[in-house]
């Protein structure tokens, strides 16, 4: 997978990317490239420095050191907007929708980038793109909810709902920070797998942190684990051996032990 | 590592001063009730007759038989038609008066409270060349201030001063007070909104404005909406008050009343009052359930 | 899955507007709505707000008003509270004291109906002119809206603790006194500082009904036509609300778990 990979075109390039917020540093000097249609599953303990990458991806978090070019546009100085949209988009835990719009606007709401302030607002009121909005709905299994309040779906539905508006925002790159971390194990393989499904059929790059290994062996094509802010493996999914990954979440004591045995 | 600073461990230190200032506090509330009661007493004692007196008991009695119309041999006016049709007719103003003024600030309200909401006019949302919105930030605010610590009554007696009396002028005062309140309430419901939808918002491409439509006002105006209907209630009980002086509604007639000493007009105008208050605290209640 | 246009909430904003357009036409609108003085009146008195009077006499007569409002304000309070707590504990609805709960609801909501300067007013006409008539005016209606707030919260609390104590065979005297109120007390606490600033405003305007204090002077301000005075005393007003808004946002503020 990895050979295949190398051909196609880069969609996120790293070079020596590191964060650190004051004295502490989130995420160590790293230098990563991953190719447009690769779906890229993060591995880690909490606290690995994950999400500080993913947010660095996005566009949020301006890194401390090193330079991000996604498909081959440098990220440093793109503000949020339409043009920065359409090259990454997020999913989050949860908290990505507003509670009191329905499902339909939130998912609309993945076009406000293209639409003028007066069509954004009587969108509110007699829903602009709706067949596109519903189609997306639909795509992820939701459409019969469409005009409930996001507030009153549950939190599988909410997390679909919020793929659908990035279905309508239309980005190259998917990123997703643990997007199921607050699901029952059922719901939480249909989201990653609707996310794999998702990005596989439109030939988009996924980036997603999760916890569940069994799933990222299943749906991803690459894993990388991370600890302490560094990346300890990078390698294709069914390369990863279980030792790697107990390494990755054996506590420091526990590691200790296992090495002096 | 994650990305937060670690949380430092409160110091132990700092559950004193906690504690303190909440007793100094309760210290100087005790004190301060204390002195005002002895004020007032004193000053009670240097009047013609003190309040705890037998005369007051007497003039006491003697007020609630004028309001029953005891002891005057005229119809009181509570048992006449003509004067339910005129009273009424005055009530309806006066509720009239309390939506008007509930309506305009309302609106100043909703034109302001999105200035005065720091995480918006001073935060990562915040639009970029911050410093002229840091200024409308504080005009915001310096606003619901000034407006709100001014009572409707002082409002309308200089509202008085500029239009003619009746219906507007009460209106206008209830709304520049209440304008004030709801605009503060509303500003720290923003302030206290999730930010995450909104930032979600803007990453997926929506400019500052549509994530003002989107992610604050369908937040916020569910509650300001809420919040409308609580003040309606407090206002239906000062539009009486605010009448005194601009001249409408029940709130005039009760000065005519009180000045006449017309008293049974005065217990009939009571009961339009109480009838309003109840009427509008329910329909409230049942205007609020919509609102869920 | 059909659009609910008609959803409550647009219900209700159609209804708003509707009060709103009925009660402009409640207004007469002649040509006369601003009277002939009226635009130079709004120049001068915006004017004014930048010039107030801060001569030595008109500071001396503030700071005076002001404790005199102060001090309405802060025995109405004392009143409120002496009225609230009773009533506000035996108003809450639990099952055990319907019989109790009722009469005092209905007091509560007798007390708040009627606004303090309403009161005012009739106290001073039936009783005579007293500073204690302004303290009993503020103190009732004060009283009947913290007693309905006390109620709520008292009634609020969580359950689990007073669940676990009274499995555990405690009075229900007990429990009011060590799970109820302990957990009901920083909330009450809070209100009642808020209210306290609410009580100033009030205390103000008791003056129209010939009391002293810093609403008396605003008026015989306004009744000299110098506005400058007037704003003097209106920010002495602001200053008060300020200080005790400020003061009620620290209690709070460290009340709050």
């Amino acid at each position: 997978m990895a050979s295949a990979s190398s051909n196609s075109p880069t969609a996120i390039q790293l070079d020596a990317v590191g964060k650190s917020f004051g004295a502490i540093k989130a995420v160590s000097p790293l230098t990563l490239r991953i190719a447009q249609g690769e779906r890229v599953a993060l591995l880690g303990p909490s606290g690995s420095g994950k999400t500080t990458l993913l947010a660095m991806i996005a566009g949020t978090t301006a890194p401390t050191t090193g330079a991000i070019a996604l498909r081959g546009k440098p990220l440093a100085g793109m503000r949020p907007g339409r043009d920065l949209a359409a090259l990454v988009g997020m999913v989050h835990q949860q908290f990505d929708l507003v509670p009191h719009l329905s499902a339909l606007n939130n998912v609309l709401a993945g076009r406000l980038g293209q639409w003028s302030a007066a069509a954004a607002m009587l969108s509110l009121l007699w829903p602009r793109d709706k067949d596109r909005g519903i189609a997306a709905l639909e795509r992820v299994g939701v459409a019969q909810r469409a005009y409930v309040r996001a507030g009153r779906l549950s939190g599988g539905e909410q997390q679909r709902v919020a793929i659908a508006r990035l279905l309508l925002q239309d980005p190259a790159i998917i990123l997703a920070d643990e997007p199921i971390a607050s699901l029952d194990p059922t719901r939480a393989e249909e989201i990653i797998a609707l996310l794999a499904a998702t990005a596989q059929e439109t030939g988009k790059t996924l980036v997603a942190s999760i916890h569940a290994v069994s799933l990222a062996r299943r749906h991803f094509t690459r894993i990388a684990g991370m600890r302490n802010g560094a990346v300890q493996f990078d390698l294709p999914a069914h390369q990863v051996t279980n030792d790697l990954l107990d390494a990755l979440y054996a506590l420091p004591g526990l590691r200790d032990e296992a090495q002096s045995a | 590592m994650n990305h937060a600073a670690p949380a430092a461990p409160a110091p132990r230190a700092a559950l004193l001063p906690r504690l303190s200032f909440l007793r100094l506090s309760l210290l100087a509330a005790i004190v301060l009730c204390c002195a005002s009661w002895v004020y007032i007493l004193n000053v009670d004692s240097n009047q013609s007759h003190s309040f705890f007196s037998a005369e007051t008991w007497r003039r006491g009695v003697s007020f609630l038989k004028d309001l029953a119309g005891a002891g005057s041999t005229a119809t009181p006016a509570f048992a006449q038609a003509s004067a339910w049709r005129e009273t009424g007719r005055l009530a309806y103003q006066t509720l009239a008066m309390a939506v008007l003024g509930i309506g305009i600030a309302a609106l100043v309200a909703l034109a302001t409270f999105i200035f005065g909401a720091r995480t918006l006019m001073t935060g990562e949302l915040a639009p970029y060349g911050a410093s002229a919105w840091r200024a409308l930030y504080i005009a915001a605010r310096a606003f619901f201030t000034l407006t709100r610590s001014v009572p409707e009554l002082v409002w309308a007696m200089i509202a008085v001063f500029i239009f003619s009396p009746g219906i507007l002028p009460g209106a206008i005062a209830l709304g520049i007070h209440n304008a004030g309140i709801l605009g503060k309430l509303s500003s720290e419901v923003v302030e206290g909104l999730d930010p995450r939808p909104m930032r979600a918002l803007r990453s997926s491409g929506a400019g500052r404005f549509q994530v003002l439509l989107y992610g604050v006002l369908p937040e916020a105006l569910p509650r300001f909406t809420t919040y409308l209907l609580y003040r309606w209630e407090v206002i239906i009980r000062t539009t009486i008050v605010v009448g005194f002086v601009a001249a409408g509604g029940l709130g005039q007639e009760f000065r005519l009343a009180m000045s006449h000493f017309h008293y049974t007009t005065l217990s009939l105008i009571l009961i339009w009052y109480l009838i309003l208050v109840a009427a509008v605290d329910i329909a409230a209640v049942l205007l609020r359930r919509l609102a869920r | 899955m059909t659009p609910r246009f008609f959803e409550s909430r647009r219900v209700l904003t159609l209804l708003l507007l509707a009060a709103l357009a009925w009660s402009l036409t409640a207004v007469s609108w002649r040509g006369d709505l601003i009277h002939s003085g009226g635009f130079r009146a709004i120049g001068e008195i915006f004017a004014a707000i930048v010039r107030p009077e801060l001569s030595a006499d008109t500071l001396a007569i503030a700071f005076r008003a002001s404790w005199t409002t102060v001090a309405y304000a802060a025995a109405g309070m004392t009143l409120a509270l002496a009225l609230a707590f009773p009533l506000g504990v035996l108003a809450r609805s639990t099952t055990h004291q319907l019989a109790a709960s009722i009469p005092a609801r209905a007091f509560l909501a007798f007390f708040r109906s009627v606004h303090e300067l309403v009161w005012a007013w009739l106290f001073v006409a039936a009783l005579g002119l007293s500073p204690v008539a302004a303290v009993l005016a503020l103190g009732i209606p004060y009283g009947g809206i913290l007693g309905r707030i006390y109620a709520e919260l008292l009634q609020d609390v969580p359950q689990a603790p007073i669940r676990a104590l009274r499995t555990a065979g405690a009075s229900e005297w007990r429990i009011f006194w060590h799970a109820r109120l302990p957990m009901a007390l920083p909330d009450m606490l809070s209100y009642t500082f808020y209210r306290f600033e609410c009580a100033i405003r009030s205390s103000a305007i008791m003056s129209f009904i010939g009391l002293g204090g810093l609403g008396r002077e605003i008026q015989l301000s306004l009744d000299d036509i110098a506005f400058g005075r007037m704003w003097t005393f209106l920010y002495f007003l602001i200053a008060l609300v300020l200080i005790v808004d400020l003061w009620s946002t620290a209690v709070r503020r460290r009340l709050a778990p």
